[in-house]
């Protein structure tokens, strides 16, 4: 890197804020790494407001309807992953969110404050159990 | 008395040019799969502003555009995430210039990676903790590529912007 940092293409680039992009490389890195060690999910959690609704273990193919105040989603738990595959909010992000099969991953709806992550059986996520 | 007007007429084309942006970006959807992962082209008019005016005009411009945007666009139930993002956002671009160590690259990166660290933190609120560290490097990546992306259009678009002159060798040069 040239001191004054006169790069065509990305002119006045300066050492600082290399500095930051590697700082929160670093950072993304810290927070990623764990999910690679974490053991294979066996439930998938509910949660609404921040309150658990239920438990769906993933070895047990079913369909459930959560009936929240805010709306209503479908969710699938299927070939050990879960899915939202209906919703009556209006942006669809949880539908699109598609399939999750790793432990600590997790499907949010913001509209109906709902959030469905996947436990690996220790009583919390995937991730808690390394990080927290 | 004229130069608050050329102040108000400044930032009045700056908070339309936000909003024009944003709605550019809610005509296409870039989300794969993760939600609040977007470019936030309105945070350039901020980078703009903060650069050519100063902190209070910025800020104001900011809260202005999130505001009539949430309104316009996405709804009052997105403003509180909209708000916290573009406060935390707003708070660390201000930092970094003050620093005097980043380009205007590396400040929008900061605004870039606080926006998103705002909104997952509002959402943590709403919603409870056990799910926020799978996102967290998705958002951290993302916020550093859109910011990334604004600095550089920052810096072509800003050549072109009447300013103050002693800010405009700044601007350009920093």
């Amino acid at each position: 890197m040239r001191q004054k940092g006169k790069s065509p293409a990305l002119p006045g680039l300066r050492r600082g804020d290399l500095l930051l992009v590697l700082l929160i490389a670093a950072a993304a890195l810290l927070f990623f790494l764990p999910g690679h060690f974490a053991k294979p999910p066996v439930e998938a959690v509910i949660e609404q407001d921040g309150k658990e609704l239920m438990r769906l273990s993933l070895a047990q193919e079913r369909t459930e309807r959560i009936n929240g105040v805010l709306g209503e989603n479908i969710v699938q738990v299927a070939d050990g992953s879960v899915s939202v595959t209906w919703a009556d909010c209006p942006d669809q992000l949880c539908v699109r969110q598609g399939r999750i099969s790793s432990a600590g991953q997790s499907i949010v709806c913001l509209p109906h404050r709902l959030v469905i992550y996947l436990d690996d059986g220790d009583g919390k996520g995937g991730l808690d159990a390394v990080a927290g | 008395m004229e130069k608050r007007t050329q102040n108000t007429v400044f930032l009045g084309v700056l908070c339309a040019a936000a909003l024009l942006l944003s709605y550019l970006e809610s005509l296409f959807v870039l989300t794969p799969g993760i939600p609040g992962i977007k470019l936030g082209l309105a945070n350039l008019a901020v980078v703009l502003c903060l650069y050519r005016r100063g902190w209070r005009e910025a800020l104001l411009l900011n809260l202005t555009r999130v505001v009539l945007a949430s309104l316009l666009f996405s709804g009052m139930f997105t403003m509180l995430y909209s708000l916290c993002g573009a406060v935390f956002s707003f708070a660390a671009m201000l930092l970094g210039r003050r620093s005097g160590r980043l380009s205007v690259l590396g400040v929008s990166i900061l605004g870039g990676v606080f926006h998103n660290l705002g909104q997952l933190a509002a959402a943590v609120i709403v919603l409870g903790g056990n799910w926020v560290l799978w996102y967290l490097p998705w958002l951290l990546a993302a916020g550093c590529v859109a910011g990334l992306f604004i600095g550089v259009s920052a810096g072509a678009v800003g050549k072109y912007l009447p300013g103050r002159a002693e800010e405009k060798e700044n601007g350009a040069e920093r």
